[in-house]
């Protein structure tokens, strides 16, 4: 009851300010855009190197071409709508007004999760609605239900990344805290997370003079299971074991650790792990 | 049961002691003025109370509950107008009023609240662009939203114009006639003078004197100071006469009009002295040692 009064009122402001028609033009632009960029590369990928690509255990759908933007798009419009959601209140004393109605701090601090979620989630889904026409218009073979699976996987992964940034936002004291604390999570998530492991292991193959293997499935077990720990990874993995199997390499999954529903394990682990520190921080807090 | 009770409650920010085992209670139906300067701890006080910041030490109760065990149980119950909020630009202002009632389950009328603070024409509007007095109206009606059993109230009258003060007054009297508690704090004097019960006077993070106003108008060594004009200007006799009244500290001719200081309640015999001394008044009035002294004296003395 408190925590649906929180995220109401936190969709309500949100929905009032233009951020709402920023995001949900630039969904409906940038799903469109990359159905109908899918619709022109699957001509492109029909004929003889569709096949070659097969042959190295690439292969191709919709879906691996549409998550390569949206990664991208929802983890930085995660971070923007959602790094002030708490320390943000916090600083201009509009917490004060809440926390002195009868709601608890985790009913704040989850209010605005789902708040937050939705000043997102409502723009993805219209841009997915209307990428879906665009589909049928330039005649994409699309199954509607995989199609809507792969709306909701993402809206999941929005909730992820924006619980994780709520959660950075709750932990800080300031906003110039919660700034710093976001902009380091991303770096971390979407950049050091890939590299460091990728650097580790050439590094290792040339500190021991090995050549690389051949193909990325040959290499070893553990850089799949670390690279597949982040939120982004994890969508993908989790993308996997519901939709038709896509990737961008192939590799053995024989392996527990690499089995593919073990991303939605991650992605629930990215979405509890910060809100529990979150809170921890900030229901110790005066604010 | 007392509304309010404080117990040794110590605050420290770091190295700065905000509050020094302030120990106080308010009992229920009162209403409470908490005086003191900018930075004596009234803030920081009213925040332990709601749970916005904790205690280093010692505890309190507001309405017989622990507001740092039951927070949300402490706030369904009491209306608070915090000091450093900011509104929801983008909200109006009934928006506002109902996201309370909502929050607190009542069941009053928005526009009913809004028209108490007089701002129900506003009602429509986003309170981003209300003035600072509205905007204290504003969150004074979330606070009366749900019928709460203790108002607190910090620093109520700021931003507000004396005949907003005046209201903010009225309500406060509207409110403790429903049967409610309401603690306020303030640095204004005279919008405590005008309307509290008690009055505790807090000063660097410690209660420096707790009672009625003219409780502590007679405790204090201030006086009176009395005004009275006579028919002719007074002669030497007269004047021997008026200052020998025992009380009388000083007094100062300007023609017909003296002006006498004076400690106790001396000014029957002062007039007396006049009429036997054959002089005949024509007026008096007297004034009372300014509150603005009494706490300038409580609170300098122990700076």
């Amino acid at each position: 009851m408190s925590l649906a009064l929180v995220a109401k009122k936190d969709f309500q402001d949100a929905s009032r300010s233009r951020v709402l028609w920023i995001l949900s033009v630039l969904y409906v632009l940038l799903i469109s855009a990359m159905v109908w960029a899918f619709s022109a590369f699957e001509g492109l990928l029909a004929g003889d190197e569709a096949a070659a690509a097969a042959q190295q255990g690439v292969s191709f759908n919709l879906y691996i071409f549409l998550a390569g933007a949206t990664t991208l798009f929802i983890s930085a419009t995660a971070l923007v709508v959602s790094y002030k959601a708490i320390a943000g209140e916090r600083e201009s004393g509009q917490i004060k007004l809440l926390l002195g109605l009868p709601h608890s701090r985790l009913d704040v601090l989850l209010g605005k999760v789902l708040g937050r979620t939705a000043v997102l989630a409502v723009p993805v889904l219209l841009g997915f609605a209307v990428a879906l026409v665009v589909a049928f218009a330039l005649g994409v073979n699309v199954v509607v239900t995989e199609y809507a699976f792969f709306a909701l996987l993402t809206v999941l992964y929005a909730l992820v990344y924006v619980s994780i940034v709520v959660g950075v936002s709750a932990m800080a004291n300031t906003t110039t805290q919660a700034t710093a604390g976001a902009i380091s999570v991303f770096v971390v998530l979407e950049v050091l997370w890939d590299l460091v492991p990728t650097v580790t292991l050439f590094g290792y193959y040339y500190v021991t003079d090995q050549s690389l293997p051949v193909s990325p499935a040959e290499y070893p077990e553990w850089y799949y299971v670390v690279t597949r720990l982040a939120p982004t990874s994890a969508y993908n993995v989790a993308r996997n074991a519901v939709l038709p199997k896509s990737a961008s390499v192939s590799i053995d999954s024989s392996s527990f650790l690499l089995q593919d529903w073990l991303g939605f394990v991650v992605l629930g682990v990215w979405l509890v792990v910060p809100l529990v520190v979150g809170y921890w921080r900030f229901d110790a807090a005066d604010l | 049961m007392a509304a309010i009770k404080l117990d040794d409650v110590t605050k420290r920010f770091d190295e700065v002691t905000a509050l020094d085992e302030l120990s106080m209670t308010v009992e229920e139906g009162e209403v409470f003025g908490f005086l003191g300067p900018n930075g004596a701890g009234k803030s920081t006080t009213i925040d332990i109370l709601l749970d916005f910041v904790r205690p280093t030490s010692g505890s309190c109760t507001v309405l017989g509950m622990d507001p740092q065990r039951q927070p949300e149980a402490v706030r369904r119950r009491v209306g608070i107008l915090p000091d450093g909020y900011h509104v929801y630009d983008r909200l109006t202002g009934r928006q506002h009023v109902q996201f309370a009632i909502d929050s607190k389950a009542g069941d009053d009328d928005p526009m009913t609240l809004l028209e108490r603070v007089d701002i129900a024409d506003a009602a429509d509007r986003k309170a981003g662009g209300y003035s600072k007095g509205m905007t204290q109206r504003l969150v004074l009606a979330m606070a009366l939203a749900g019928e709460p059993d203790l108002l607190v109230l910090d620093e109520p009258t700021t931003g507000l114009d004396p005949a907003g003060a005046r209201e903010m007054r009225e309500i406060i009297r509207e409110e403790v006639d429903r049967g409610a508690t309401v603690f306020f704090s303030s640095h204004i004097l005279e919008q405590v003078e005008a309307v509290a019960d008690r009055v505790g006077i807090l000063s660097e993070g410690e209660l420096v004197a707790v009672d009625t106003i003219d409780n502590l108008r007679d405790a204090t060594a201030g006086g009176e100071t009395l005004t009275v004009t006579l028919s002719t200007p007074p002669d030497d006799n007269a004047l021997a006469a008026a200052e020998s009244v025992d009380g009388v500290q000083d007094v100062a001719v300007d023609g017909a009009t003296l002006t006498i200081s004076c400690q106790g309640n001396v000014k029957m015999d002062v007039l007396d002295a006049f009429e036997s001394a054959g002089h005949e008044v024509v007026d008096f009035s007297t004034e009372e040692t300014s509150l603005e002294d009494l706490f300038m004296q409580y609170t300098e003395v122990s700076a």
